[in-house]
């Protein structure tokens, strides 16, 4: 037994040295989802706006042109499952908090972090901010939450090449780096508009609870709540499902006719947006952030 | 709990240091922390399962002992089918029921009656075909006189619920199985150290293999329409190769956890994928299964007795029941027929065996007959299995519909066409790997015997290494399913 527990720890000491070199390695590299934490950590006392949501909050809001201080607290992904931790867990420290936006896109009510093919994202919360949320073991690691050679490519780009990663700002808004081709937006619109399209409508009901349960909390502190359908591409919105489209929208319209402390609007199909305020066909780009940024704090400000 | 998940590596080590240095005086408390091990294992999965497999071992080891007690022929056969009872019952209402009742009521539909029916919206219980069927066969043995009951509650609970074959097989026999919860264990370096390269061996089919497989098979049978036949018959052959790595790598990862505690399982999987028709594939593919149907089915029906009538109908029936117990659906009962009828010129033309002396020789390049068998019994399976893996029979109809099709000539399409000349690679060496070890008890068993340490542990470092590297969304096992 003793030489089979020699010989083996001796085989695993190299893979345990390599993965541990590794995981501190990829845990030194900044990331936004700790500059958010730590922003929300060092501001609690004069945050007064939280913007949460996915990437359409993430890449729309750009709280430097909200007259009052904003963090956004977007992340690809997020879900409003998330969305409710997030909030839930932080609502008491903020002291001025003033007003929660919460996006409420097309895929808000159909989909969740854990259950889909995003799921290694989980691991962002559970190791750089303090959400506290059900995740699996693998999730507190970072080589065992992505594959080893995103990891190689990520330590490479980093540490050898210099390369940051995606660019976020101290009050957590994003710039996406990759160009998509606008040319192609049509194409991309079939595509992006049949991902979007969830197959069964099992979370509904649960994600429902979980908006519910934000709007509610929110109004038993006294917190006023904007939710926003950020804009998309025309050719996108034409292509999403009428259904599931109706579904989105009436539960926006239900919280704001249900709670007094809530407000819903719905900016999918507005107009001032236009093909040169896209990345692709839901995200706004540099220029349509600051459009929308400042359509929001027209809101927040009235 | 996933054999290939860092739960696994996290609970494995653990109860083998509790198994060997803290239990290691006390059989029944081994067995114990067995037991315990065991209901954690697949508790982790879903707790409120635990219930049934507790009932099934109970049922069973009640009646295991009522029937050797009693003489009463009669008494004695009531008895077993009580224990039948309960666990086809079991089956019955958590895999099959919905299936017949739909079938039921779509039969009286083309007599003009309108039923109405309400379907069990039930999750099927992990595993639950597996563990019936170990049970089922202990209570047989028993009856048959060719097994003596166990007395010990315990022994009997970890023969049922041991956690390395638990959920997916082997399905082993109380007569090989029970003996050794009941009979002391040393710890074997051997035994040990051979364990642990199986394990490796098993991780490698199902994480580098079969688990990215599964995006290329999964594009094409969710979309099929979409590709053309060309691109179709690769996804065929994608997923041939998937089902292969991935029940024959939990398999391997199975019996080289097993050994890691002393005990020795059966083998499930001889290289089936090397036989040159399609007995000898069904002598090699799934051994422990095809080996209870032989035992408890085909052989009480007559077997190859009587006409050649009498044995064609029990081969039919044989088949369409392994297909049957994939799953509720009739892609499996037609999955099973083919294969029966493709398995029908043998014993019609009665062909002698003389695969099991060619097993023997270890020659590296195939005879021109061996080749060209090994081929078309490969090709056959590669189209059948697309009843296995379509959605359903209309489905898969239709998937075989497209592969022959004109566009069966034109260059297959790909998303990500390097990532799939690259599995394409990973699976001739795979291939490769296992021609060369096809005599071993799995492919990489003698594979370094001879090496320096260093030129062994480099060998095994590169699977650990492609491990990590390949290693894709991990998958469930198939056969979890089932």
């Amino acid at each position: 037994m003793k030489k089979f527990l020699n010989l083996f720890l001796l085989f695993a000491l190299p893979i345990l040295v390599v993965g541990c070199t590794m995981e501190f390695l990829l845990r030194h590299i900044p990331n936004q989802y700790q500059v958010k934490s730590d922003y929300l950590n060092t501001h609690q006392t004069s945050i007064k706006t939280l913007l949460v949501g996915s990437s359409h909050i993430l890449y729309g809001v750009n709280p430097d042109f909200l007259t009052e201080e904003a963090l956004n607290y977007g992340n690809v992904s997020q879900t409003i499952d998330i969305d409710y931790n997030i909030i839930h867990q932080n609502i008491t420290k903020l002291d001025s908090l003033d007003t929660v936006v919460l996006r409420l896109s097309y895929t808000t009510l159909f989909e969740q972090l854990k259950a889909g093919d995003e799921s290694w994202r989980i691991k962002n919360y559970t190791m750089y901010t303090d959400v506290n949320l059900d995740s699996k073991m693998k999730h507190h690691f970072e080589i065992f939450s992505v594959k080893l050679k995103y990891n190689l490519e990520q330590i490479y780009n980093f540490y050898i090449l210099n390369e940051t990663p995606e660019f976020v700002n101290a009050s957590g808004w994003a710039t996406n780096n990759s160009h998509y081709n606008l040319e192609k937006l049509e194409a991309l619109s079939t595509l992006i508009a049949k991902k979007h399209t969830a197959k069964t409508d099992d979370l509904y009901a649960d994600n429902c609870r979980y908006l519910d349960k934000i709007i509610q909390e929110c109004d038993d502190k006294g917190i006023k709540i904007v939710l926003i359908t950020t804009p998309a591409y025309r050719d996108y919105v034409d292509k999403l499902d009428s259904l599931q489209l109706e579904k989105t929208i009436s539960v926006g319209v239900l919280m704001q006719n249900n709670y007094s402390n809530c407000l819903y609007f719905n900016f999918l199909k507005d107009k001032r947006f236009g093909r040169q305020d896209f990345i692709d066909v839901d995200h706004l780009n540099e220029q349509g952030a600051e459009k929308f940024s400042k359509v929001i704090d027209s809101i927040l400000t009235q | 709990m996933l054999f290939n998940s860092l739960d696994f590596a996290v609970f494995l080590p653990i109860v083998f240091i509790l198994y060997w240095f803290v239990c290691n005086r006390n059989l029944g408390l081994q067995n114990v922390l067995i037991v315990t091990a065991s209901y954690f294992f697949y508790g982790w999965w879903d707790w409120r399962f635990l219930s049934l497999i507790f009932f099934s071992t109970s049922v069973d080891y009640i009646i295991g002992l009522a029937i050797s007690r009693q003489q009463d022929v009669f008494k004695r056969k009531v008895l077993l089918w009580i224990s039948i009872a309960v666990n086809i019952g079991l089956l019955g209402v958590f895999k099959y029921y919905n299936f017949f009742l739909e079938n039921f009521v779509n039969a009286f539909s083309l007599f003009g009656s309108d039923l109405r029916y309400n379907s069990l919206n039930i999750i099927l219980p992990v595993g639950i075909s597996f563990y019936t069927f170990q049970t089922l066969s202990y209570t047989i043995d028993i009856y048959r006189k060719q097994l003596e009951p166990t007395k010990n509650f315990v022994s009997f609970m970890a023969f049922v619920s041991f956690f390395p074959q638990l959920v997916a097989g082997p399905i082993e026999r109380a007569k090989k199985l029970l003996p050794q919860f009941e009979a002391k264990r040393t710890f074997n370096f051997d035994k040990a150290v051979d364990g642990l390269k199986q394990v490796l061996w098993g991780l490698f089919k199902k994480m580098v293999i079969a688990d990215n497989c599964a995006f290329y098979v999964d594009t094409f049978f969710g979309n099929h329409e979409a590709y053309s036949g060309s691109t179709l018959l690769i996804g065929a052959f994608f997923f041939t190769i998937q089902i292969y790595c991935d029940f024959s790598g939990y398999s391997d990862i199975a019996i080289g956890v097993s050994r890691l505690f002393g005990f020795n399982l059966s083998k499930n999987f001889a290289f089936p994928y090397f036989a040159k028709n399609i007995g000898e594939f069904w002598r090699r593919w799934h051994i422990s299964l095809t080996t209870w149907f032989r035992d408890y089915v085909y052989i009480p029906l007559g077997g190859n007795q009587g006409s050649k009538m009498f044995h064609v109908r029990n081969v039919i029936i044989l088949f369409i029941l392994i297909g049957f117990w994939h799953g509720a659906a009739w892609k499996f009962i037609v999955y099973g027929f083919i294969n029966a009828l493709y398995f029908l010129p043998l014993i019609l033309w009665r062909r002698k065996r003389t695969d099991k002396k060619k097993e023997k020789t270890n020659h590296l390049i195939p005879s021109k007959a061996e080749l060209i068998g090994i081929l078309k019994t490969f090709s056959f399976l590669v189209l059948v299995r697309v009843f296995f893996r379509a959605d359903n029979l209309q489905t898969a109809i239709s998937y075989l519909g497209k592969i022959f099709s004109a566009s069966l000539f034109s260059i297959p399409q790909f998303a990500n066409r390097t990532g799939a000349i690259l599995v394409f690679l990973c699976i001739l060496v795979f291939l490769a790997i296992e021609w060369v070890g096809k005599t071993n008890e799995y492919a990489i068993e003698k594979i370094g015997g001879r090496w320096k340490r260093h030129y062994r542990w480099a060998f095994y470092y590169v699977l650990v290494f492609c491990i990590f590297y390949f290693y894709a969304k991990p998958q469930q096992f198939i056969y979890f399913q089932f």
